[in-house]
């Protein structure tokens, strides 16, 4: 071919362009994959300052958790049948309800130790738990957890019964949101936090 | 005649040196920072790990594989999605001078520990544990 004539260099710029644009869609399906980050972070400055990082992206984690079949975790589902803590609960049935209810509060208890309060509101599944029984406020307890309702039905949605709940639909429906705080635990100068969002460095 | 064998043999040691490295290579450094302590830098080729692995006796691989059986797909998986992602810190635990981080470096997996007493890096290509979890499940398989 002679490169000299404008046809040949149109056709091979064209070759060029078509290559790029190929090469670029395929990164940016890369991306968009690996977009969305689930980050723990636990800080404990008592304890000689010990700290605990954890970034990962939701796609890898989702894939991670259906490719395991070990101990109660099997292909993405999770069996919690023999969980004592659970005392005959019927866990997938209670998030069943929550998530076809309407919005409101659940469940509110206060005492003279615990404050504590489940709600639905815009979306999320609200559960907010206070010590109030500590004086100090460097003692202090302080539970939130914040889940978006759809992961809370993909959890339930494709279960394989009452003792059973797809962890990995529940990751994929996470994966579906924007820049979320899920969980945030404060206890003493103890913090735990895990939350998403699209940067891969979790500061 | 002498000139044909030394080609051929130049051709053998080609061939065999590029198998080897295509997996590129395993770095480990270990400084130890006492006075006479060690410090090791060693770059070895990924390859003869996966190479080594074919010659561990069965008897001997037999009580890991049946532990590790069910982790070795997730495994693969991991090192095959890692390589998409850009060079990420995974996880990170300091608890009071020691320091420990997992990242994603490169094309490979970096382990590193800083302490006081030493400091090691360990970094492995993906590529290398995608083969060895793949060798590894097939034996585990076969068993």
């Amino acid at each position: 071919m002679n490169l000299r004539s404008t046809s040949a260099r149109l056709v091979l710029g064209g070759a060029i362009l078509a290559v790029a644009l190929l090469a670029g869609s395929t990164f940016k399906t890369q991306a968009q994959s690996s977009d969305r980050w689930l980050h723990v972070r636990v800080d404990n400055p008592d304890d000689k300052g010990e700290m605990v990082r954890v970034n990962v992206p939701i796609a890898l984690a989702a894939l991670l958790v259906s490719s395991v079949d070990h101990d109660q975790l099997h292909h993405g589902h999770v069996n919690i049948g023999h969980h004592a803590d659970l005392n005959g609960l019927d866990l997938r049935a209670m998030l069943d309800a929550v998530r076809s209810a309407p919005d409101g509060e659940f469940v509110s208890v206060k005492n003279r130790d615990q404050d504590v309060r489940v709600s639905k509101q815009n979306g999320y599944l609200i559960v907010h738990v206070n010590d109030s029984n500590r004086k100090d406020n460097k003692d202090k307890q302080e539970v939130q957890v914040r889940v978006p309702i759809s992961v809370v039905d993909a959890l339930v949605a494709s279960s394989k019964g009452s003792d059973d709940l797809d962890v990995a639909a529940a990751l994929r429906a996470l994966a579906s949101h924007g820049d979320t705080e899920l969980v945030s635990i404060k206890d003493g100068r103890e913090t735990v936090h895990i939350w998403l969002d699209s940067k891969n460095d979790g500061d | 005649m002498l000139g044909k064998i030394a080609l051929s043999f130049l051709v053998t040691t080609a061939a065999l040196s590029g198998y080897i490295m295509q997996d590129g290579f395993v770095h480990v450094s270990v400084d130890e920072a006492a006075k006479n302590g060690t410090h090791l830098h060693l770059v070895l080729p990924a390859q003869l790990a996966t190479i080594a692995a074919h010659f561990v006796p069965p008897d001997r691989l037999e009580g890991h594989l049946r532990e590790l059986r069910e982790v070795l797909p997730a495994l693969q998986l991991s090192a095959q999605q890692l390589a998409k992602l850009p060079d990420s810190v995974l996880v990170e635990v300091r608890d009071g001078q020691e320091h420990v981080w997992v990242s994603k470096s490169g094309d490979g997996l970096s382990v590193e520990k800083e302490s006081p007493q030493e400091h090691i890096k360990v970094w492995v290509p993906l590529r290398t544990i995608y083969d060895a979890a793949g060798l590894l499940e097939s034996r585990a398989g076969s068993n």
